[in-house]
């Protein structure tokens, strides 16, 4: 009797080390869900005359995440950043201070890839092509074609592997926003 | 003499050791390849989709989107990906205004490396065509790139189907590049 009682006692507590490892296991991988589109091809000059304003600055903060209704944007799920404008190009806005909106981030347990966004990043300086939303919120124009990183007098778009001098950049899109 | 000689046998080990590793950095042939894979997969080889009652009837009878997903299941892999009506994968089309975008898709996974669901949107708010023709954006390249995605193709900065964008009138995505063909063998 007590050799059946042991082998329960032991069976349990194997079936009971099971489900913790199982639920610690789901915690520690959330689920991650992958947005990718093809985009509609928008050249520098599309860009320009499309934005609302073009602005050189540094991303200085992750405002978070969160999550919307909209069906506009590539994901519902968003982050929020906040650059600080060195420069305007086109249309100089009141403040130097611009909130960006980007999809993609975190929701829940889960997590929002979207590989054709701006990828914006603290610290980074940046060329920017913004739409302006409902409510005074700016969006990038074309997704990640409306974002040129600024390194090293070079500037680079994420969807495109040549890379440019910065004033020569900042000459063309100063010359395109005037037409 | 002992000691010096285990010191010489060290030195010569280490220039051997650099020397063999020269040589393999010069035999190994570099990676030219652009695709780019996400690193999540299918949990089979052979999966499903259905088109939406929102697909136009037109992209149907045109073959525009098998057509788009039989490039893939004619690329050397076992992958293959079929049409099923009872499919939870899913193609839509919809008018979803000016986004900025022709096809997205969506891609949940199960937080262990593998694909649960999948599903693509069609921008029907821009023009269309299922012959290629100028001034309309082409069902059959944009399915197949949408496709690519469901095999977590990432995008290709060269001209393949897994190029990040489209214009009016291109045609070139209905076609795999030998780029997209080495993707989609590397995923399965």
């Amino acid at each position: 009797m007590k050799k059946i009682i042991g082998i329960l006692v032991v069976m349990a507590l194997v079936v009971g080390a099971i489900g913790i490892v199982a639920v610690l296991k789901g915690r520690s991988k959330p689920s991650v869900v992958t947005v990718g589109a093809l985009l509609i091809r928008k050249d520098l000059p599309t860009l320009a005359k499309e934005a609302d304003t073009i602005m050189i600055g540094k991303v200085v903060a992750d405002l978070g995440s969160g999550e919307d209704a909209s069906e506009t944007r590539l994901s519902k799920v968003y982050t929020d950043y906040q650059i600080n404008a060195e420069k305007f190009l086109k249309n100089p806005q009141a403040s130097r201070d611009i909130k960006v909106r980007v999809a993609g981030g975190k929701s829940g347990d889960s997590t929002v890839l979207v590989e054709d966004e701006a990828k914006l990043t603290p610290g980074e300086r940046v060329m920017l092509f913004l739409s302006k939303e409902k409510g005074g919120r700016f969006t990038v124009t074309g997704f990640a074609q409306g974002e040129y990183e600024l390194k090293g007098g070079m500037a680079k778009n994420a969807q495109n592997t040549s890379e440019k001098d910065e004033w020569r950049l900042i000459s063309e899109v100063q010359a395109e926003a005037a037409r | 003499m002992n000691e010096s000689y285990t010191r010489l046998s060290k030195v010569g080990l280490w220039k051997l050791l650099a020397t063999a590793s020269l040589v393999l950095l010069a035999v190994l042939p570099v990676s030219a390849e652009a695709y780019s894979y996400s690193g999540y997969r299918w949990s089979n080889n052979v999966n499903y989709v259905r088109y939406d009652a929102s697909v136009p009837s037109s992209w149907q009878s045109s073959n525009a989107l098998s057509n788009g997903r039989r490039v893939w299941n004619e690329a050397g892999s076992p992958f293959r990906l079929n049409y099923s009506s009872s499919s939870g994968n899913v193609v839509r089309a919809g008018y979803y205004g000016d986004t900025g975008w022709l096809g997205l898709t969506r891609i949940w996974t199960d937080g262990a490396g593998r694909i649960a669901k999948a599903e693509t949107k069609f921008n029907r708010t821009y023009h269309w065509s299922t012959s290629g023709a100028a001034g309309y954006y082409d069902v059959q390249s944009v399915a197949a790139h949408e496709f690519g995605h469901w095999l977590q193709l990432k995008h290709s900065y060269y001209p393949t189907t897994m190029y990040t964008s489209a214009g009016k009138g291109e045609t070139y995505m209905r076609s795999l590049h030998s780029d997209d063909i080495a993707g989609i063998n590397q995923a399965y």
